[in-house]
């Protein structure tokens, strides 16, 4: 189960991400005829950003002591200290724009530039946030895996 | 010259700034003003929140008793922030200009995210 739920954050993660790309395309072509899109794009992004939220909470709140005192124990011990420490408090940053990107969306972006300008900041940082987060994970399970490795662990290779 | 293709599929050109002039997009106000300045504000505490308990114990170990996890506090305060000044900058009808929104909205992402990454490279 603690595993389905492993793959569960980075998958929301990424859904939520290609969802902000679809939205800032939107938004650049924003007219009368794609804003029922471009607000269904939005919640699609808080949707998914908030499920990655709840479930790599459920993950990291549960699960995750084991792998860390791993990680701490092994060659990468940065992949805690710095990049998980990082990763935890960064994901707060996307969460809180997912959580705004349908307010601002609801607005109607072909004839309010000033909301359609916002949707495209908001989208683009959670994108980039979001690909940062991408990263520090696997960086994380990365650090997992060499402290495995060089514990000699069976199987770990 | 930059150049936009219009709805026709045909390139016209751009409309030219004079140099040096702030390009307008308008005015923001009601929920999407207030809730992306309270979005600013929350991302500014969620760093500084971060910072404090990661150097101040007690706020760390009070943060935890509250919810069985710090983390879990910190998640849920930052939401707290955003909805409750979102709510009273909404009641006091705020409005503000689209450009110095984004311009918020882009700073407290970047200093935000540097401030945390840099706080954990130094600790």
């Amino acid at each position: 189960m603690s595993d389905i739920i492993l793959f569960a954050h980075p998958t929301f993660g990424v859904l939520g991400i290609l969802a902000s790309v679809w939205i800032l395309v939107e938004a650049l072509n924003a007219s009368e005829a794609n804003q029922r899109r471009i607000r269904l794009a939005a919640y699609a992004v808080a949707v998914c950003i908030v499920l990655a939220w709840i479930l790599g909470g459920f993950w990291y709140v549960n699960y995750y002591y084991a792998e860390k005192a791993v990680i701490l124990k092994g060659p990468w011990p940065f992949a805690h200290n710095l990049f998980m420490e990082t990763k935890e408090h960064l994901f707060f940053i996307p969460l809180i724009l997912a959580l705004y990107l349908p307010i601002v969306a609801a607005r109607k972006l072909a004839a309010n530039a000033a909301a359609r300008a916002m949707v495209m900041v908001v989208a683009s940082f959670i994108i980039l946030n979001g690909l940062a987060i991408e990263g520090a994970g696997a960086l994380i399970n990365y650090g997992a895996k060499v402290a495995f490795i060089h514990s000699g662990a069976k199987g770990a290779e | 010259m930059s150049t936009t293709i219009n709805h026709g599929g045909g390139i016209a050109p751009a409309p030219t700034a004079m140099p040096g002039a702030q390009t307008k997009i308008g005015v923001l106000d009601g929920a999407a003003a207030a809730f992306g300045i309270s979005a600013s504000v929350a991302i500014v505490f969620n760093t500084l929140l971060a910072w404090v308990k990661d150097a101040y114990d007690p706020l760390n170990s009070f943060m935890a008793a509250l919810t069985g996890h710090h983390w879990i506090t910190h998640g849920l305060a930052d939401i707290a922030v955003f909805l409750v000044v979102g709510a009273i900058l909404m009641q006091r009808h705020v409005s503000i200009d689209g450009t110095k929104l984004a311009v918020m909205v882009a700073g407290a992402v970047v200093a935000g995210g540097g401030g945390l990454a840099l706080w954990f490279v130094l600790v």
